[in-house]
């Protein structure tokens, strides 16, 4: 009896322990974090910090795993753990993380997720250390204060690293070929898709994106063209269904089928770059990203990047879709040396030495100075078009919540109506401005004034 | 009095593990999708969430993607299904014969079966493709089409597409489950149908096909309920599209849950998904008489 009596004392005490073990307050999760974070400094103990990358491969990984070599041996007191993530799954991998509160310290993300992961309370505002790091005036201005403007709260989740400008790809041999001229604006790319097309030879004018991503793609070029840099208007309505928007979208989904190859309307990215890549497609509409890839496969001289194409404004627009950017976990139990860690990745030396490997624009403003930079020719237009003053940005409306999902899950599917014929261009613009006006209400009324 | 007490509990006792264990892997998350299906739960609009009714099952019989979906899968496991059987008896027939380096083909014959869909995607994604697939060189080159067909990307032809691949991989289970059954029916029936003079097809329609009836009516269920919940294959050859026509159900399910985090709308068509495969195996199962002769 007494022994009964005892297993079930300890049975309860092991139940009411792990109950509680689950939800330790918000106060609870800042005190342990202080104190981690202090004792650890105090003691000289090695703290080990883990880091996630949100697009796995192989130069990446071989990349990160140089610099973090560097990074510990300037702070032998921190050590960091690399994760990679497959890019296709890494933001549900950081949802599920979310969810179950086990988000690495920090971690690589896009701008156009913050917002998904502020509303979840996940991510630390980092204004506070910033204050007191002496480097930060080199990160450019431009991104790093849209970070903190589209946040709800206008405080700053995240530093940007590396910034992907889109770009028109065009392939020189095949332009030669046709005996037309580089064009400088979206009218002049639409008369050489016709040019260009080749289909005999298995040549066509452009490859569309037509798959995943296609809409978010198509939202950059539309803005582009007309040179709109406000994506709504004073009323909170979407300015995506502009009549120039809709003209260009009726003249570019008739190039389908006949100035592009079928197959276009599945394409994703790598289908899309693979065939301009391979020479079937003399123009594709991707950010600078891809540029190693070209470079690799084509060959340096056989192809250009148009990045400041003239707006029917006749100005030069810039339209981004954000930064990628370095954050920082709340459930980090080392802030400080996980701030320490993600300032270092964007600092003059790391910035450089990891977007001159991947071929990416750095967010680092001395970094854009280095000479790798002036050598590449699509790398240094686009980082002589960020340093022009004239040069206008116009950030996509990638902090409304729901924003990404409407584009998942609804538009991309869309778009290929468009392209088919069975929806035309005013019809698809309309909805999605319905959309958009409604999620920004939402946003405004939900989000920003809670 | 207490002996007989302990002798009835340690059968329970005994399958406590197992029983746990399956309610935790299974029993728990069934019905914390059922409990889902009645939320709004999307963890990116934590503002939005809490009990919504039965608002999500309003939404999705009112819209009309879930139909197309449900269409798509209904296409999809009537020809995946009945093409694996056709296929995989033709196989099975083939390699109960007694022939030189049978062995070997038996083995080869399971290898479609072992291939992941990821990898049989890829596959079949090069054969298909547009510009340098395999099949539109061959059918040039036999004359049969002039321009190549984006085989993946025409609405009339990608549904056609996929199932082919899928085929490929759903013979084996066929071929051997058929021809395991095969080996096991006795060959007295066999040598007593040649006496009487029956013809092969006579064999195979009146003796064969009857004595595989409980083999083929349990393989064609699992089949259905597989193919069914098949995800693989369609996600990574064509992600549901173009324009929604290869969205199955399944698809659906995927894209709303995992794609686009809104589990309590995608929790509320699994479970109508659910309720149909139940609905479907029990009339089967009763229409088919499976498991009667054996009863008798």
């Amino acid at each position: 009896m007494k022994k009964k009596f005892i297993s079930a004392i300890l049975c309860g005490v092991l139940g009411i322990s792990m109950i509680s073990g689950c939800g330790s307050s918000e106060g609870d999760k800042e005190s342990q974090r202080q104190t981690a974070s202090k004792s650890a400094a105090d003691s000289g103990d090695v703290v080990e910090i883990t880091f996630w990358d949100n697009y796995a491969d192989t130069i990446r990984t071989e990349l990160y795993g140089k610099l973090i070599s560097q990074f510990e041996e300037e702070n032998p007191g921190i050590k960091v753990k690399y994760v990679p993530l497959p890019a296709d799954q890494a933001k549900s991998k950081y949802d599920v993380a979310i969810q179950s509160e086990t988000t690495p310290d920090c971690g690589v993300t896009y701008q156009y997720w913050l917002n998904d992961f502020i509303v979840q309370d996940a991510l630390l505002p980092l204004d506070d250390y910033m204050s007191s790091w002496d480097k930060k005036d080199e990160l450019l201005e431009t991104f790093q204060n849209s970070i903190k403007e589209m946040s709800p709260d206008g405080k700053t989740y995240g530093l940007a690293q590396t910034v992907t400008i889109p770009a028109v790809w065009y392939n020189t041999d095949i332009f030669t070929k046709a005996d037309t001229e580089i064009p400088q604006s979206w009218d002049e790319i639409l008369a050489a898709v016709e040019k260009t097309t080749d289909k005999e030879n298995g040549v066509y004018g452009f490859s569309i994106r037509g798959g995943a991503g296609s809409s978010q793609q198509f939202e950059q070029m539309m803005y582009q063209y007309s040179g709109i840099t406000e994506m709504f208007d004073e009323n909170g309505n979407s300015t995506i269904n502009d009549p120039a928007h809709v003209e260009f979208l009726d003249k570019f989904a008739k190039l389908y089928n006949v100035y592009t190859p079928e197959s276009d309307i599945t394409n994703a990215s790598t289908e899309m770059i693979s065939a301009f890549d391979s020479g079937s497609a003399a123009m594709i509409f991707h950010n600078i990203g891809s540029y190693g890839q070209h470079r690799d496969t084509l060959g340096e001289g056989k192809f250009g990047a148009l990045v400041n194409l003239k707006s029917i404004q006749d100005t030069n627009v810039i339209v981004s879709n954000g930064a990628t950017t370095l954050s920082v976990f709340k459930n980090t139990k080392h802030p400080e040396e996980t701030f320490k860690f993600v300032s270092w990745l964007t600092e003059h030396s790391a910035d450089s030495q990891f977007n001159e490997k991947i071929g990416q624009v750095p967010c680092n403003k001395e970094a854009l100075k280095d000479e790798w930079v002036r050598k590449s020719l699509p790398i240094k237009e686009s980082a002589d078009a960020l340093l022009d003053e004239n040069t206008k940005i116009a950030t996509l409306p990638i902090n409304v919540t729901g924003y990404f999902d409407l584009h998942q899950n609804t538009l991309a599917k869309e778009f290929q109506n468009v392209l088919l014929g069975n929806t035309t261009a005013q019809e698809y613009l309309d909805n999605w401005a319905s959309e958009m006006t409604r999620l920004k209400k939402q946003y405004d009324e939900k989000v920003v004034q809670k | 009095m207490q002996k007989k007490q302990k002798t009835v509990l340690t059968p329970y006792l005994l399958i406590l593990p197992a029983v746990l264990f399956i309610g935790c892997v299974m029993i728990y998350p069934l019905c914390k999708v059922f409990y889902l299906a009645f939320q709004n739960y999307n963890p990116t609009m934590p503002f939005l969430n809490g009990f919504c009714g039965i608002d999500n099952f309003v939404k999705i019989l009112t819209t009309g993607e879930f139909y197309s979906a449900l269409l798509v899968s209904l296409k999809w496991v009537v020809s995946e299904v009945g093409l694996q059987l056709v296929f995989g008896m033709i196989v099975a027939l083939i390699l109960n014969q007694s022939f030189r380096g049978r062995g070997f083909f038996r083995a080869m014959t399971f290898v479609p079966w072992a291939m992941s869909g990821v990898l049989t995607a890829v596959l079949f994604s090069l054969i298909f493709n547009e510009n340098f697939g395999v099949l539109n060189d061959i059918l040039r080159k036999l004359g049969i089409i002039k321009e190549n067909v984006a085989w993946l990307a025409n609405s009339k032809t990608v549904l056609g597409s996929v199932v082919v691949a899928e085929l490929w991989r759903g013979i084996p289970f066929f071929a051997i489950s058929l021809l395991a059954a095969m080996q096991g029916l006795s060959q007295d029936i066999y040598e007593a149908a040649k006496v009487d003079g029956c013809t092969r097809f006579q064999t195979f329609r009146k003796i064969t096909l009857p004595l595989l009836k409980n083999t083929i009516v349990l393989t064609t269920l699992l089949r259905t309920i597989w193919e069914f919940n098949s995800v693989d294959l369609i996600y990574s050859l064509t992600g549901g599209g173009p324009v929604g026509k290869t969205t199955t159900l399944s698809m659906l399910i995927a894209n709303q849950a995992l794609t686009t985090n809104n589990y309590g709308y995608g929790s509320a068509i699994s479970v109508i998904s659910f309720f149909i495969l139940a609905i479907v195996a029990v009339i089967y199962i009763k229409a088919s008489g499976f498991g009667k002769e054996s009863d008798e």
